[in-house]
């Protein structure tokens, strides 16, 4: 369920994706009325949401996006979120990073933030939050070893679920921009008749290139 | 960031050295005298494990530099004293005294958490006091860090662990320290003698 109580402008994207032994939903909220554009000089920064204790987005995921984004756009400008995290310390930190566009605004009032933050030529920061996790597993494999080798007999699989949210601010504009989000769930299978044969389904890989394909969009970035 | 793991007999060391950047913070119109206790100089976190190695999380020269930075650039003026006689804070001039100390420091695993961290608290004790030795007000600041499990470098996760858990602590000071009603009577009553002597 969507609730956009108090946005002008959005549209929604759905996109349903089912590969053999995966299924993904990809949505995204536009809250700009007009249309978001990177100049040239514009950096953008990739942050993870720390705050919460057990769904801590890997470090993997990050650069997975960070490579989707810089994928066709070799000059696309993506600062350091350590570098970032450190000129603008402490306000970046899991506890004072600002949680809403209020929080934001009010940051902005701080001494010297506006200014570091126009110095990195930072204009959007991507926030993102979520996680991968095993959610099932199941089946039954053998391995043995015989004078004449190894051989394994059986069957197991394993349900992954990745659910991951990247909320878009503008910090030249202290608006922001929308809000995607991507779940992907998927089943793997180790059938093994002597060698096993693993038919994995890359959940985190399909809601990454979903991901940023939809926070390209949304930052006018050529896809 | 986590510097080195030391293996001396059935001594495992490992030795952290983290700094926090330059807070953008505008400093306080204090001068204040720092004291480390040597406790905290040399703090070291201790724990046999199962095998009968020890392991020992060495953290007392990280945190030092850590707040060193920290204070250095939340007054307008800093000075650390090594002991807390009269002769030394009458020499140094100063506003108010901070001492800090570790009150308390625990790592949970992953087997103890049930999560996919290395997880690291911390808990300092900052007691401001005159420069005649009277004790202002003391709080707690604790900090909190976590880093995910590494399957070949548990330490290097505890470390990191504890390198967040130290900024996290610094963080609070930063941003919590200067809105206390204790500090800014100090700021009040030294702006209030200024103008008017």
């Amino acid at each position: 369920m969507l609730h956009l109580k108090n946005v002008r402008g959005f549209a929604v994207d759905i996109i349903l994706a089912t590969s053999a032994c995966s299924t993904a939903t990809i949505e995204q909220v536009n809250y700009s009325v007009t249309p978001n554009n990177l100049n040239d000089g514009e950096a953008i920064v990739i942050l993870t949401n720390e705050k919460s204790s057990s769904d801590e987005t890997e470090e993997s995921f990050k650069e997975c996006l960070y490579d989707e984004l810089k994928d066709g756009n070799a000059n696309l400008a993506v600062f350091a979120s350590d570098q970032f995290r450190d000129e603008l310390f402490p306000w970046f930190e899991p506890r004072t990073a600002p949680t809403s566009h209020r929080a934001l605004l009010q940051l902005m009032y701080q001494p010297g933030v506006r200014q570091k933050i126009t110095e990195t030529k930072v204009r959007y920061v991507v926030w993102l939050n979520g996680d991968t996790d095993q959610v099932d597993q199941g089946g039954t494999m053998a391995c043995s070893v015989t004078p004449f080798g190894i051989g394994c007999f059986g069957l197991a699989w394993w349900d992954k679920e990745s659910v991951y949210e990247a909320a878009i601010w503008d910090l030249k504009l202290t608006q922001a921009v929308g809000k995607i989000s991507a779940e992907v769930s998927g089943t793997s299978y180790l059938p093994a008749l002597i060698i096993p044969i693993p038919l994995i389904a890359r959940t985190q890989n399909t809601a990454c290139e979903g991901l940023a394909a939809q926070v390209k969009d949304l930052m006018g970035i050529s896809p | 960031m986590f510097i080195g793991v030391a293996v001396f007999g059935c001594t495992l060391n490992f030795q952290i050295e983290n700094t926090v950047p330059t807070p953008l913070i505008e400093p306080l119109p204090l001068n204040v005298s720092i004291y480390y206790p040597s406790s905290f100089l040399e703090y070291e976190y201790r724990e046999e494990r199962s095998d009968g190695s020890v392991m020992v999380n060495q953290i007392g020269p990280a945190q030092q530099a850590v707040f060193d930075e920290l204070f250095g650039s939340l007054f307008t003026l800093v000075e650390r004293i090594s002991d807390l006689t009269i002769e030394s804070l009458e020499a140094v001039s100063t506003d108010a005294v901070i001492i800090l100390a570790v009150d308390d420091y625990a790592i949970t695993k992953p087997r103890n958490n049930g999560l996919d961290f290395y997880e690291a608290t911390i808990r300092y004790g900052l007691s401001l006091y005159t420069s005649h030795g009277e004790l202002i007000a003391a709080w707690s600041v604790n900090g909190y860090g976590r880093d995910r499990r590494r399957r070949f470098l548990p330490f290097g996760a505890a470390a990191e662990a504890t390198e967040e858990a130290i900024r996290d602590a610094a963080t609070l000071i930063a941003v919590e320290l200067g809105a206390t009603p204790e500090i800014n009577a100090i700021i009040r009553a030294k702006t209030k003698t200024e103008c008017c002597t």
